[in-house]
């Protein structure tokens, strides 16, 4: 009896101290995520044939998206209704086939002759509709407003700015030895609507974007020796700025635009870094050591270059102020070989070729922390160049006995080989976001 | 030690005795015979009066009385019948016997009227107890049934309780027991996968998401609550649950919660 009133005692106690217990709410604690890519289904927008020149926009979106890495789009054939409107979208299909999130929208020819492309996403697991972007475009530049679509929709899905819209720089070299062309040409951040800027049968090195993305400054030898010029993308006016005797090299834009680093030999042949004023042609020498100073890149202020230098034995990254340029910073050490800095638009990493045992590899250092991380996998990785929104670095690489270009985002995850011509492709530069 | 006490005390009341059986034959036998001499006096007492004047050695003042002499009995020789006494007394003895029968009818009479008002009054008494035996038995019975009644109840209640009991202890064991830190991390490890983390879900950004659940484990709802993350960080976290639907479920049915919180807080 005792014990049945103990019992009784005890189911009361615990009915009264863990009923409340029972009643608090579970929480679960996520501190990871995956890096999958996001499921999205992009249908095919409504086309204005022939007013949009053969131009798919959806296509081009899902290229861009894909290419990412981080987006999975729906394969089209699996599609079991192609709406162009929001309003049509039957979310239940589309989450039922895995998607997130639809995309669709329409191109439609305007009355002035221009085109108007309209797309909407729609969120598939809610039914929500998470936004639409309209962009008014001609046939010449359609494809730029799809990057801009896609854009909108990293900008939506993935919370950065999106680089699709950007543009990058490089050198192509076709022809065999001997007989060899260069071109300097700008394209699409995809790689794809190629523009020849420059066309020379001597070579060409070392493009470099303006700040403002209207300019490239570039060595080229067409004069026999090295020449540093700079160029108007929009008008092709050009002007050479240095040629110098011995070297003239390794040309990069001042955040300002007001100046230019380069590298100089002189007669001596030992290069160094100077610092070139475009509007009043005074040069600055900014290193005066034996040993090779070269690749200059400027702080996101303007007040510090970091270059590279073999002061030290082997080619390592350095900084020093332009106040104070005797004032040698070396920044790295892990390896015996660091050369050909490219700083991240915030500033705060640094990319560079690096040698892993015998192949050359991109890394990127945190300038805080000193830690560096090696991205890419290739034998012989060269010239890294960050995205405008620092979420990846465009590179060369080898394929074969052909260079091509790649793209390799900053945690390392998402690798892209650019789709890639007959021509050896070399020194991809990413230019700036353009208003 | 008290035997030594009870011999010596023994010796005391002993000598105390004897003392006063020569007082007392000096009187009886003629106190003017006898010079007295001092010899009896010094009877070796040894101090032991002192233990004698005790309560129990009192009668040591009064001298015993003399044993009484024995009376001598004589039969005495039966008297001669008298023939006028002889009829007195059978008169006598009838009227006695007459009387004696009077008394004896009476006697029974009284009896006989004593035994049916004794017999009258056990019979009642008889039915009183079989009445009151019956009362006794009838409350005794509503008393088991209600004993029984309330034990039913008792166990009934006691039943009930030990089912909520077993439920909280079982409750209570898949908690401590590690289940529902398996349910835990059943929900993490989906929702975990489940979420597509944008980059600018950095360390720092913290999302309190609350989800509610249908038994079965699909997500019927998702409420992004406080969270210091931009557009794609809520958006991302909201998806994550309804992507994670249907949530797996708990090891035990108890576990189930219909309403439950996910805070994401990437740490990188």
């Amino acid at each position: 009896m005792q014990f049945k009133n103990a019992l009784q005692l005890f189911g009361l106690v615990s009915l009264l101290g863990l009923a409340p217990a029972s009643r608090a709410e579970l929480q679960i604690d996520i501190t990871q995520g995956v890096t999958d890519p996001i499921p999205i289904a992009i249908v095919p927008f409504s086309r204005a044939v022939p007013a949009d020149g053969g131009l798919d926009v959806a296509e081009v979106v899902r290229h861009d998206l894909d290419g990412s890495g981080r987006f999975r789009s729906m394969a089209i054939a699996s599609m079991l209704s192609q709406p162009t409107r929001a309003d049509d979208v039957q979310i239940a299909d589309w989450r039922a086939a895995g998607n997130d999130y639809v995309l669709v929208g329409r191109v439609t020819a305007t009355a002035d002759g221009q085109l108007s492309v309209v797309a909407e996403l729609v969120n598939a697991l809610t039914g929500q509709r998470l936004g639409n972007t309209q962009l008014v475009a001609t046939a010449v530049n359609l494809r730029n407003a799809a990057h801009q679509v896609s854009d909108f929709v990293f900008q939506k899905l993935i919370g950065a700015r999106g680089a699709f819209a950007t543009r990058i720089a490089y050198v192509s070299v076709t022809g065999n030895i001997g007989a060899q062309r260069y071109s300097l040409i700008v394209a699409d951040a995809d790689g794809e609507n190629p523009k020849v800027i420059l066309d020379s049968d001597q070579p060409i090195m070392s493009p470099a974007w303006s700040a403002d993305g209207q300019w490239l400054a570039y060595v080229s030898f067409e004069n026999r020796i090295s020449s540093i010029f700079v160029q108007r993308l929009r008008t092709g006016e050009r002007r050479q700025v240095s040629a110098r005797v011995g070297v003239n090299g390794a040309p990069a834009w001042s955040p300002d635009g007001q100046r230019l680093a380069l590298v100089l030999s002189g007669t001596g042949g030992n290069l160094d870094i100077y610092v070139l004023n475009l509007a009043t042609q005074t040069l600055q020498r900014f290193t005066d050591n034996p040993a090779i100073d070269t690749e200059p890149v400027w702080s996101t202020d303007g007040s510090v270059l970091y270059f590279t230098s073999d002061r030290s034995g082997g080619p390592q990254i350095y900084r020093a102020s332009l106040a104070a340029p005797e004032r040698v910073e070396r920044l790295t050490f892990g390896s015996s070989y660091n050369a050909r800095a490219r700083l991240s638009p915030d500033g705060k990493q640094l990319a560079f070729v690096t040698r892993v045992g015998s192949d050359y590899r991109i890394a990127v250092q945190d300038l805080a922390s000193g830690d560096m991380r090696v991205l890419s996998h290739g034998s012989l990785d060269e010239s890294p160049s960050f995205a405008p929104n620092g979420m990846s670095v465009i590179y060369s690489a080898r394929q074969g006995e052909q260079g091509v270009l790649a793209t390799v985002s900053v945690d390392g995850l998402v690798t892209q080989r650019l789709k890639s011509s007959q021509a050896e492709v070399r020194e991809p530069v990413w230019g700036p976001f353009t208003p | 030690m008290n035997q030594a006490r009870r011999d010596q005390w023994l010796a005391s009341f002993l000598s105390v005795m004897v003392h006063g059986l020569i007082i007392g034959a000096i009187a009886f036998t003629g106190w003017h015979f006898i010079r007295p001499t001092r010899a009896p006096m010094v009877l070796p007492i040894e101090g032991s009066v002192v233990q004698a004047a005790a309560p129990q050695a009192a009668p040591q003042a009064a001298p015993p009385e003399p044993a009484a002499p024995p009376v001598p009995v004589v039969a005495q020789p039966a008297p001669q019948p008298d023939p006028a006494v002889e009829a007195r007394r059978a008169e006598e003895r009838r009227i006695a016997e007459q009387q004696e029968q009077e008394l004896a009818r009476a006697k029974a009479a009284r009896e006989a009227e004593a035994q049916a008002e004794a017999e009258a009054q056990a019979k009642a008494k008889a039915a009183q107890v079989a009445r009151e035996q019956a009362r006794k038995d009838a409350e005794q019975r509503a008393a088991e049934l209600a004993r029984q009644q309330a034990a039913k109840d008792k166990a009934l209640r006691e039943a009930e309780l030990r089912d909520q009991l077993a439920a909280e202890e079982r409750l209570n064991a898949a908690r401590t027991g590690g289940q529902e830190a398996q349910y835990k991390q059943l929900l993490y490890a989906r929702i975990t996968n489940a979420w597509i983390r944008p980059p600018s879900a950095k360390p720092g950004v913290v999302c309190v998401v609350h989800v509610t659940q249908v038994p079965g484990g699909e997500v019927t709802g998702v409420t992004v609550g406080t969270c210091n993350g931009d557009a794609a960080v809520r958006e991302s976290v909201e998806a994550a649950v309804y992507r994670a639907s249907p949530l797996p479920a708990p090891p035990t049915p108890d576990l189930f919660e219909r309403e439950f919180t996910v805070n994401f807080a990437p740490t990188d």
